[in-house]
């Protein structure tokens, strides 16, 4: 599941907005990056419509090559707010034509860029509750891909700043959880003070919010603030 | 198959990220960053264009330092903001604060703000934020109105890489280790800078910086004179809050006072070391640190001293704080299972005539008087003199001409030779034993109380029978031996009677307690600490009425294993329980809550307590010489002369009596002092009913 591609330009959903409409390329170049973080959610709701694990991995990857061919930036409304809505809206509609569709158009060009997972994600499908409406299922997808993608911003982050150990072993103090005895037993082990160790836990803390937002910020449009996608995203993984 | 994340109670799904519990990574990530965190600017402001804009504030500094290289809002607080800038020249990560004075401005702000700045940059410290420079600058800005040109005043500063102690404690509790390395190191620069003739006056979480490397970095040194002087000064842009409640702000400070020296600065450590330890700030009725967060008691000496409303009561200086601290058991810094909290030990009262035999003793010597003296509450009273007030009865029952048959009841034992002692012996154990039947089979108290003390007293009539009876046989015996098994007898029906006594005090207590737990109304019960350091609610005790007004008194008591003794000491004859009253008399320190129309009542009680003693010498005296003058005969005394002087300490005796009903009506009373604890009664009912709701909420 991880993004292979590189650094995200800027509110890339904002630019698709603004600048769909004229057609410009980096609107396009943009809307592609996002529908390559996010296809994971897609194929979870393919799934949940019944699909086969086949059909549902053959249905994504013409998606995305349809995406990219023919560039839905003109159905990009700005007054849709995020970029998740559009993109399920968007799958609807391609899975209700699809069966009109003769052509399977497999792997152009494009699609090399983006690196599918499909036995992984078929894997998960499974061991993730059978039960949901797909739409509930997508947004859970969806929000726990969003989270992958900053955990990985965050830890290549500290890779390229030589603090790859320091992640991997604050990490489980993400979660807010700070048990004292153990803080004490790793800040011994990282030779650091513990006051030291405290300050690096809260960095790690405020680079993770702060990329978490960030990454938030690129799916949404003008009208709709970071908290309130944060909000959403809260209730969509219970589900 | 999906575990269960044990913070929040949901399935932690297989994908998630890191393993982690995402509810609680977006939980967490939804509280907003503490106040003075990392503000990143170029996420304050998208455009539609996507490009970032930097806050205006930002734009505006660029222009205003074209040395520096301006490049984060790190901060921002009542005083000012807080940017990351480097020096070009040097190649350096420095602070620049900035202090926005309102644009009315006040014209000798500027050498103030000088002055301050020189006084700061003496400063020269490993864990002191050091100061490079400072100046003012004229905001360029688009005001034609020349009266609100904006004069920007600026310092450079150190640049901490880390995070304050506010953001620190918001993650969660610090381990006491932590908390006293931290608290060490700060009494160091605080040391030094009193040592300097500096004293910060706003120690606050925000104020202390952590470094990476966890040295701690005080910042914002002596800025508070600065600023308090004109309040406007403390407004930024009116967006973000100003000066918040000053919960480290020490009493005096509070107040107003002139005299706000370096101990201020221990009082705000005080607080900070208490939420350090427990995550909370202590206000109102709060309990210790041990109580509170299960740290180890040792501490909290140390955090309710620094923390002392009376700067005299205080650790004086940093170094004394330092010391303390660094003299800690290691042992005692592991955070150790909360413990259950220990009783509070009731001491017992004396009476009234111990306390003012005590209390006029202590004048004597030329101690402070005590507080008014209290009333014989029964709740408290010991076994033994309970025993002596139903030895008393029934003597003076039995001695009563009326009650007839008395003499003849003793007649009678002297009939029944063999069996006299027995009779009376036999007759308090089957009191006791009726007694100890009636206790089991009956569940109501108040008919405990009743049966019991019925039965305690008839018991203490037998015992008394018993060894009157020897009174009335011994003129019988010629060998003055006593009868075989006197003492046994006797022993046996003491011990009989005092175990019913003790069933009926028992009941008596449960009974009061019963009683009094629904009628509280003017009760109240006030840890020691909390009385110690005025955190009362701010009514005062006698009208009820607000006040913020505290009055310090000095309460003594005795200790419970020194009240026992004392009263032992005063049925062995007087001296010695005065002896051990003094010897072991402690003193506490409390400062109470009375409004200005009442701050005096107290004294007004102690002056009447104290006149006491001398008030029936007074009248005895001058009835004495009414009678002695006209007759001037000496010795031997005429009769009006006896007659003056009985009378006069008659009517001194009866005025004290008086004196002293109406004190023990009158509000308020210290009713007991135990360590932990002090009890008030007779005090406002709004008071005691506030100190409830305190004790709840805590």
């Amino acid at each position: 599941m991880s993004d292979p591609s590189g650094r995200f330009v800027t509110t890339q959903w904002n630019l698709v907005l603004t600048a769909g409409q004229q057609g410009a390329p980096e609107a396009s170049d943009a809307l592609a990056a996002l529908c390559q973080a996010y296809w994971h959610p897609l194929y979870v709701y393919a799934r949940r419509r019944g699909k086969s694990a086949e059909d549902a991995s053959d249905l994504t990857q013409s998606f995305f090559a349809t995406v990219i061919e023919k560039s839905f930036l003109e159905s990009a409304d700005p007054d849709r707010g995020r970029f998740r809505t559009f993109l399920l809206t968007l799958f609807q509609r391609f899975l209700g034509q699809e069966y009109r569709r003769e052509q399977t158009q497999k792997h152009g060009g494009h699609l090399k860029k983006i690196a599918f997972n499909f036995d992984a994600a078929e894997q998960l499908c499974l061991q993730n509750s059978a039960d949901v409406a797909p739409e509930v299922a997508f947004e859970k997808e969806w929000a726990l891909t969003l989270l992958g993608h900053v955990m990985d911003r965050l830890a290549e982050d500290y890779q390229q700043r030589g603090k790859s150990e320091l992640f991997q072993k604050c990490r489980p103090w993400l979660n807010g959880n700070v048990d004292g005895a153990s803080e004490a037993k790793l800040a011994k082990e990282l030779g650091m003070t513990e006051g030291a160790l405290r300050v690096a836990i809260h960095r790690l803390r405020e680079r993770f919010r702060e990329l978490l937002r960030a990454e938030i910020a690129e799916t949404i449009g003008p009208d709709t603030t970071v908290d309130e996608e944060l909000a959403h995203l809260r209730q969509a993984l219970i589900g | 198959m999906n575990t269960i994340c044990p913070q929040c109670q949901q399935s932690i799904p297989a994908n998630a990220p890191g393993g982690l519990c995402p509810h609680c990574l977006l939980r967490n990530s939804a509280q907003g960053p503490a106040n003075g965190s990392l503000l990143n600017a170029a996420y304050a402001v998208t455009t539609p264009q996507g490009a970032v804009q930097a806050t205006p504030a930002i734009a505006e500094l660029v222009q205003l330092f074209p040395h520096l290289e301006i490049m984060d809002l790190i901060g921002h607080g009542g005083m000012g903001a807080v940017y990351k800038a480097r020096q070009r020249k040097l190649d350096r990560m420095i602070a620049v604060k900035i202090i926005r004075p309102d644009a009315t401005g006040d014209p000798a702000f500027a050498e103030r703000f000088a002055r301050e700045a020189r006084t700061l940059a003496r400063l020269s410290h490993p864990s002191i934020v050091g100061i490079h420079d400072f100046g003012e600058v004229d905001a360029k800005s688009e005001e034609k109105d020349p009266a609100r040109r904006n004069t920007l005043y600026y310092f450079l500063m150190e640049y901490v890489d880390g995070a304050n102690l506010r953001q620190l404690m918001h993650s969660g509790k610090i381990s006491p280790e932590l908390a006293v390395s931290m608290i060490s190191q700060i009494c160091d620069a605080l040391q030094y800078a009193h040592g300097e003739g500096i004293v910060h006056r706003d120690i606050k979480p925000e104020n202390i910086l952590i470094d990476s490397r966890g040295r701690v970095k005080i910042a914002d040194f002596g800025l508070a004179k600065l600023v308090t002087r004109s309040g406007d000064d403390w407004t930024l842009t009116g967006t973000h809050q100003v000066m918040g409640t000053p919960r480290y702000m020490a009493p005096e400070q509070m107040e107003g006072s002139r005299n706000v020296d370096q101990r201020a600065d221990i009082y705000s450590l005080g607080v900070i070391f208490y939420e350090m330890l427990t995550g909370t700030i202590p206000a109102g009725h709060f309990d210790p640190p041990s109580r509170k967060s299960g740290v180890h008691p040792g501490l909290d000496e140390i955090v309710l001293r620094a923390m002392s409303s009376d700067p005299q009561r205080r650790y004086q200086s940093a170094t004394e704080l330092r010391v303390a601290v660094d003299q800690l058991d290691p042992a005692m810094l592991h955070r150790m299972p909360a413990q259950t909290p220990s009783q509070p030990s009731h001491t017992g009262l004396s009476t009234i005539i111990d306390r003012e035999i005590a209390g006029t003793w202590r004048m004597m010597m030329g101690s402070e008087p005590t507080t008014a003296p209290s009333t014989v509450s029964p709740e408290r009273t010991r076994p033994f003199l309970l025993l002596l007030i139903l030895f008393a009865a029934s003597a003076a029952t039995a001695s009563m001409p009326w009650i007839g048959g008395t003499p003849r009841a003793i007649n009678a034992v002297r009939q029944f030779r063999g069996g006299d002692l027995a009779s009376g012996t036999g007759a308090a154990a089957i009191m006791g034993l009726c007694a100890m039947i009636w206790i089991i089979v009956s569940a109501s108290v108040r008919r405990n109380v009743i049966v019991t003390g019925v039965l305690a007293f008839l018991s203490c009539c037998s015992l008394l029978l018993t060894i009157l009876s020897w009174q009335e046989i011994q003129p019988e015996f010629t060998t003055m031996q006593p009868l075989p098994g006197f003492h046994i007898a006797v022993i046996l029906s003491a011990t009989i009677t005092a175990l019913t006594a003790a069933a009926f005090r028992q009941n008596l207590v449960a009974w009061i307690k019963e009683t009094q737990e629904t009628d509280l109304s003017d009760f109240a019960r006030v840890p020691s600490h909390v009385a110690e350091t005025g955190h009362l609610p701010d009514i005062c005790m006698t009208c009820g009425c607000q006040t913020h007004d505290r009055l310090r008194r000095t309460i003594e008591y005795q200790p419970k294993w020194a009240e026992s003794m004392m009263i032992l000491g005063f049925i062995m004859g007087g001296i010695p329980g005065l002896i051990i009253a003094v010897l072991t008399q402690k003193q506490t320190h409390v400062a109470l809550p009375f409004c200005s129309k009442h701050k005096s009542h107290l004294s007004h009680l102690v002056k009447v307590a104290s006149i006491g003693w001398l008030l029936p010498a007074l009248t005895g005296g001058v009835g004495f010489l009414v009678g002695y003058l006209p007759t001037h005969k000496l010795p031997p005394l005429q009769p009006p002369a006896i007659a003056g002087l009985v009378l006069g300490i008659a009517l001194g005796l009866i005025a004290y009596i008086v004196a002293l009903i109406w004190l023990s009506l009158n509000r308020v009373k210290i009713e007991q002092k135990a360590e932990h604890e002090v009890l008030f009664s007779r005090v406002a009912p709004k008071f005691a009913k506030a100190v409830r709701e305190m004790s709840v909420k805590a």
